[in-house]
């Protein structure tokens, strides 16, 4: 006889289930690394350990693309299919990698050795194409090496540019400016909580994860609701395609970032936080590890920080391949060991937030930022950038340049210094925000990077005069099909619909009332679904068939309009 | 009203799924829909408070008796000063908001939300059980779809599954609300149904997508009563009993429950409360059937075998100290309930009375005492149930139910199948004339008639077992014992008895404790405490697998919401109260059978074999033995058999 499900906690009606359920994703992690899949067995096993029904373990292990409940390959090559590495080349990676494999995409091989997925953006855009073999982020990739690389994962060798933590040598105003560790969080803790608030709000910063939320304001209302636990968030979560900034601050900022997390905690107070950083990442999590521990033996972390009555600690959740759990409430849905599906709002995080209790969700670059402005001062930020957008932006530059990579820049910089700085000769478009975000043309280039202009997280696409544009919207809607939660009408059902039409764009076979229907269908997914990424998963596409209506034409009407199917 | 709230404050449910209540928040507030001032309780939805000035703002994820979704978007409304449409479902108001429920821009959303769901709504609508009472297709007419804008889906995605003898799924109607989700895991607790995969990929699926008889579906129905499409049905067997009605050398016998008949009216454009007991005996005549009786008799024959039981459990626990005795003695009527006991707590099945349902005490009878009194031979019987439910299809089918020799009950009807029967002959139900239930079996008393309800089996017990145990009447007004009465989900009451005849004297002085929970998360929470050893004072517990009891099953008449139900349950207190016979044990035909066939009383070696059953551990492993367990290849292990 089984075990039952309900009697293993006789005080189930005390303990609140779905506290219980945080620990599911990691659990569920922990057997796709041992087993390389979660069987059957694993999955009722799991079920009743948290005292849920397997369905609802199924349903979680179906959701997210790093678990699986089918046997999976020893070894498991992930190739980006986003547009940066589109631009340079994935196609011939991916057919490389069938041809020497002798398997297609999403198949493993007869001797179970590999499994070989296409997956979506991995944050490696400067060094597209990219994949990802097992943990190990690789990048670029030349098809020609794809021999080595699957010899390497058989004997154990060394893969050929594996992504490598060594820190290079950046300069920016803020950022990537100097500041003494611990000199931020000590000035914080010398003037108190409400002080730090106050500087933050001074200082006008806002949310660099894109929404552009003001980060005082936000700290403000998590402060002053009433709670005996709160927590912190770090949104470590980035999956726009064309972003990588957070991947290089992980690497060479986490000490700032952690101190940030601190602080915010410290002002909020809250004592527990929580990095969520991307499974894609997984591979950084040991030295993240190793810099908390670091700091917790400085007494920067842990109970009675720098002799002050305020504990705080932090811990390390990994993601397992969902863009939409960079959502601040998918990603609370996340930790608390659901399906990443957006939340009703209001109630927002910093009311009821992760497990019920007020949290912060702040992304990597503003809390790095928050340690600038409290050891520098508001004044030493807002003096830089626009009125409106103070201090400066981190961005991804990838696509059709010379030197693609992370730069910090002032807000108010011009797209056209954007492409001379990084060497873009020849630029017919630029994407800003990644998939979500703007497209722009030349006669735009003057427009500038800024919360009242050019709002973006940090991804800058370029693409040049070769470049298809229809192809590039047909690469943004396909990653939004993949990552879509599912959850709402406008956005399952829509994303498809969008492609359809975009197709028939594509192959002349749109006329102009089935072109103002695919219109009146991206407003209403920007005016009805419930979050972000329905809401703007249209925008890239209206931007690129207005703009570029020269690569197609419209049939004036179609004589014997077809029915679909 | 006693209006009980389930899955809205279940601690199950998500915080995002749960009503956005604030602590604290309390007074009225005054906000402007349309143009119109309207004042109502901070906190309500947008929703509500348009419904209150007469606006019905569409709604398909929403149910009442469901925690939030925010899903299907189909209520988004504009509220000024927010960047995007808000769904009203889920939006709080707040003091001077300003809300327009039919701007451009939101009938634009509702109609574009509408062509998306209907591109992937597989089916055309004539030949859907739902046709006609299918949200979608009511919105779909309303905002005047006259072609498809995003195309149409021909060809099928998904073959229905049709493996489970109660509930059907067909996948292509699906519009993804999750309200059977919701209901499934938050309301019902039973935890079978769940969105699986993402995006357009995203389904609903059972346990990696098996069938569902080979998992832990307890039958109960209710995703179908929530389903706002015709993706859930439930099994129609109706074919088979025109088949039966139309061959002239069988004898097509109907039983038919009390909850039916409170609620059959509103398939004929009634407003629910209006019984149909005897227009529907008519129209069960007018059908073809050779009898109509009334399911009540075994209700009271129950209450006789059950309420026997109890006391016995009651003197061998009491006088012997016989520990075998389980108590509390849990009711075994509710076939949802039962398989949900024999899934969850297999352990605890010797808590269940071994007395069968109604149903199947009748099905045993009416092929043997019945057809011997009738000259009939029983292999021409043709036995059929109304009932108010989805299980009780499952039921019929276990292996155990074939006392009689053959199946003790060939096909089971629900509400919905029976009405479409009786609109198949252009009967016009509400205005037929009387016509009582036929003899020998169509005497129950109004104890049998309010099983219907929640607490309904408990009361009749109380009526019954009192009155044998005191030599009195039970001490409430005209009957009517309130402490067990209501829409509570669980609830209890106590009842001294202060004296006894003599056979009973071991009871003088003690205190009958009984409990009453209706919805499997409310059985879930009195199992949690039988577990945990809070109920050993405890003597008689009345479960019942849906909300509201019998009256608010899954296969009862579509929509259904707290209202409907207690409205339902009325009706038949009211009935009750009209009646004569109002006691099981004072039924003439009860005391007949035991005079004639059961002559050994109730409990006894007869009356085992033919009125009670046996329960299989089924436990909660999903895996090839549950499916034979499913497919009903498993005879009981627990039990008296």
């Amino acid at each position: 006889m089984s075990k039952q499900i309900f009697t293993k906690n006789a005080n189930v009606e005390k303990l609140e289930p779905y506290k219980r359920r945080s620990a599911l994703l990691p659990r569920l992690q922990e057997v796709q690394k041992q087993k390389g899949y979660i069987s059957d067995n694993d999955m009722q096993d799991i079920a009743d350990e948290f005292d849920i029904h397997p369905v609802e373990v199924y349903s979680v292990v179906s959701f997210y693309s790093f678990l699986t409940n089918k046997k999976h390959g020893k070894n498991i090559i992930r190739v980006s299919t986003c547009a940066s590495s589109k631009c340079a080349g994935s196609d011939n990676v991916v057919k490389a990698f069938e041809q020497s494999l002798g398997i297609k995409a999403g198949e493993c091989t007869k001797d179970g050795e590999f499994s070989f997925e296409k997956t979506s953006c991995l944050g490696m855009c400067d060094v597209s194409p990219a994949i990802l073999v097992n943990d190990t982020l690789v990048g670029p990739v030349n098809p020609e090496e794809v021999e080595a690389i699957i010899k390497a994962c058989k004997e154990g060798g060394v893969l050929p540019n594996a992504y490598t933590t060594k820190a290079t040598k950046r300069d920016g105003k803020i950022i990537f400016s100097k500041v003494e560790a611990y000199v931020g969080l000590k000035k914080a803790l010398d003037c108190g909580f409400d002080a730090v608030i106050k500087e933050i709000s001074e200082s006008n910063m806002r949310g660099r994860g894109g929404a552009g939320f003001t980060t005082g304001l936000k700290w403000k209302l998590a402060a002053e609701k009433q709670s005996d636990v709160k927590f912190v968030i770090c949104n470590a979560d980035e999956g726009e395609p064309g972003t990588f900034k957070d991947r290089v601050l992980l690497v060479e900022y986490a000490q700032t970032l952690f101190e940030g997390m601190v602080i915010a905690g410290y002002a909020i107070g809250a004592t527990e936080g929580i990095l969520y950083l991307r499974g894609e990442y997984g591979a950084f999590k040991p030295a993240l590890e190793d810099m908390l521990e670091k700091m917790r033996q400085e007494n920067a972390l842990g109970n009675n920080i720098f002799g002050k009555e305020f504990n705080f600690d932090i811990k390390i959740h990994l993601g397992s391949g969902a863009y939409i759990c960079g959502e601040e409430t998918a990603l609370i849905e996340s930790l608390e060991g659901s399906r990443g599906e957006p939340r009703n709002r209001p109630p927002f995080p910093v009311n009821t937030g992760y497990n019920g209790h007020p949290t912060v969700v702040n992304n990597v670059e503003t809390l790095i930022a928050v340690v600038h402005i409290i050891a520098k001062g508001a004044s030493c930020f807002k003096e830089i950038g626009t009125p409106n957008s103070s201090g400066t932006k981190i961005i991804s530059v990838s696509g059709d340049c010379k030197k693609p990579g992370v730069y910090e820049i002032e807000f108010g910089t011009s797209i056209v210094d954007i492409l001379s700085m990084v060497g873009a000769d020849d630029t017919k478009a630029v994407q800003v925000g990644g998939a979500s975000g703007t497209c722009i043309t030349k006669d735009e280039f003057k427009r500038k990077i800024a919360f009242e202009d050019l709002s973006t997280g940090g991804s800058i696409m370029i693409f040049n005069k070769t470049r298809n544009m229809l192809d590039i919207a047909d690469n943004f809607l396909a990653f939004f099909a993949e990552e879509s939660c599912g959850q709402c009408t406008p956005c399952r059902e829509g994303i498809p619909v969008l492609q359809e039409r975009l197709k028939m764009i594509q192959e002349n076979n749109c006329d102009e009332d089935e072109f103002k229907d695919l219109f009146s269908l991206t407003e209403t997914m920007a005016d009805a679904s419930k979050c972000g990424l329905g809401q703007t998963a249209p925008k890239a596409l209206c931007d690129i068939i207005e703009k570029f209506n020269n690569e197609y034409t419209l049939l004036k009407d179609k004589k014997e309009k077809e029915i679909y199917g | 009203m006693d209006k009980q709230p389930f899955a809205k404050n279940t601690s199950r449910a998500p915080v995002s799924q749960r009503i956005n209540k604030e602590d604290g928040v309390s007074g009225e507030v005054t906000i402007n829909i349309d143009g119109v001032d309207v004042t109502v309780p901070a906190q309500t939805t947008i929703l509500e408070a348009a419904l209150t000035i007469g606006i019905r703002i569409p709604t398909l994820c929403h149910h009442e008796d469901l925690c939030l979704a925010g899903v299907c978007r189909i209520c988004v409304v504009e509220v000024e000063g927010q960047r995007t449409l808000q769904t009203s479902c889920a939006y709080p108001v707040t003091e001077g908001m300003k809300v327009k429920t039919y701007s451009p821009r939101v009938r634009r959303a509702r109609m574009n939300i509408l062509q998306l769901l209907l591109k992937n709504h597989h089916g055309e609508c004539y030949s859907c059980a739902r046709n006609n009472n299918c949200q979608l297709q009511f919105y779909a007419k309303n905002y005047g779809i006259r072609s498809y804008k995003f195309g149409h889906i021909s060809e099928k995605r998904y073959s229905a599954d049709e493996s489970s003898y109660s509930v059907q799924r067909d996948m292509d109607k699906c519009i993804l609300c999750r309200r059977c989700v919701r209901t499934c895991i938050d309301l019902q607790e039973v935890g079978v149904l769940e969105a699986a995969r993402r995006g357009a990929q995203t389904k609903i699926e059972t346990y990696m997508d098996k069938p569902l008889n080979e998992v832990l579906c307890i039958n109960c129905g209710q995703c179908i009563n929530r389903c706002p499409t015709g993706a859930l049905k439930a099994k129609d067997p109706s074919e088979k009993i025109w088949e039966a009605i139309d061959d002239p050398t069988k004898h097509v016998i109907l039983q038919t429950a009390p909850s039916p008949r409170a609620a059959i009216g509103e398939e004929f454009g009634l407003p629910a409360g209006n019984s149909m007991t005897k227009q529907l005996n008519t129209a069960a005549k007018r059908i073809g059937f050779d009898r109509v009786f009334d399911t009540n008799f075994t209700a009271d024959l129950t209450i006789m075998e059950e309420g026997t039981e109890l006391l016995t459990r009651l003197r061998a626990a009491l006088t012997e100290k016989d520990s075998s005795a389980k108590l509390p003695q849990i009711t075994s009527c509710s076939p949802g309930w039962v398989k949900f006991c024999e899934h969850f707590y297999p352990d605890y099945l010797g808590h269940l009375s071994t007395a069968k349902s109604p149903q199947q005490m009748f099905g045993a009878v009416i092929k043997t005492w019945y057809a011997k009194k009738s000259n009939l031979d029983p292999k021409n019987v043709v036995s059929v149930s109304l009932m108010p439910c989805t299980a009780k299809k499952f039921e019929l089918e276990r292996p155990e139910m074939n006392d009689s020799g053959a199946q003790d009950v060939d096909y089971g009807l629900t509400t919905r199948e029976f009405a479409d029967m009786i609109k198949k002959c252009g009967l016009d139900l509400p205005n037929l004339p009387e016509y009582d239930f036929d003899n020998p079996l169509g005497i129950g008393t109004g104890a049998g008639l309010v099983f219907g309800a929640t607490g309904g089996v408990m009361e009749a017990a109380i009526r019954t077992a009192y009155e044998l145990v005191t030599g009195e009447e039970v001490p409430f007004d005209n009957l009517k014992v309130e402490p067990v009465r209501g829409m509570k989900g669980v609830r209890s009451a106590a009842i001294p008895i202060k004296k006894t005849v003599d056979d009973w004297a071991f009871l003088k002085g003690a205190t009958l404790k009984v409990m009453i929970g209706h919805g499997t998360a409310n059985a879930k929470k009195i199992m949690e405490m039988l577990v945990a050893g809070e109920l050993n004072d405890y003597h008689f517990i009345e479960i019942m697998a849906c909300p509201g009891g019998c009256i608010g099953g899954g296969g009862q008449p579509i929509p259904t919401s707290p209202e409907i139900r207690q409205a339902r349950a009325k009706a038949i207190y009211d009935e009750d109260e009209s009646l004569t016979l109002r006691k099981s044990h004072e039924n003439p035909v009860v005391q007949e059978i035991y005079s004639e066939f059961f002559t050994d009383g109730p409990c006894s070696e007869l009356s085992h074999k033919l009125l009670h059953t046996a329960y299989v551990q089924r436990g909660k492993r999903i895996d090839e033995k549950q499916k034979e367990m499913n497919a009903q290849r498993v005879k009981p292990e627990t039990g008296q058999h």
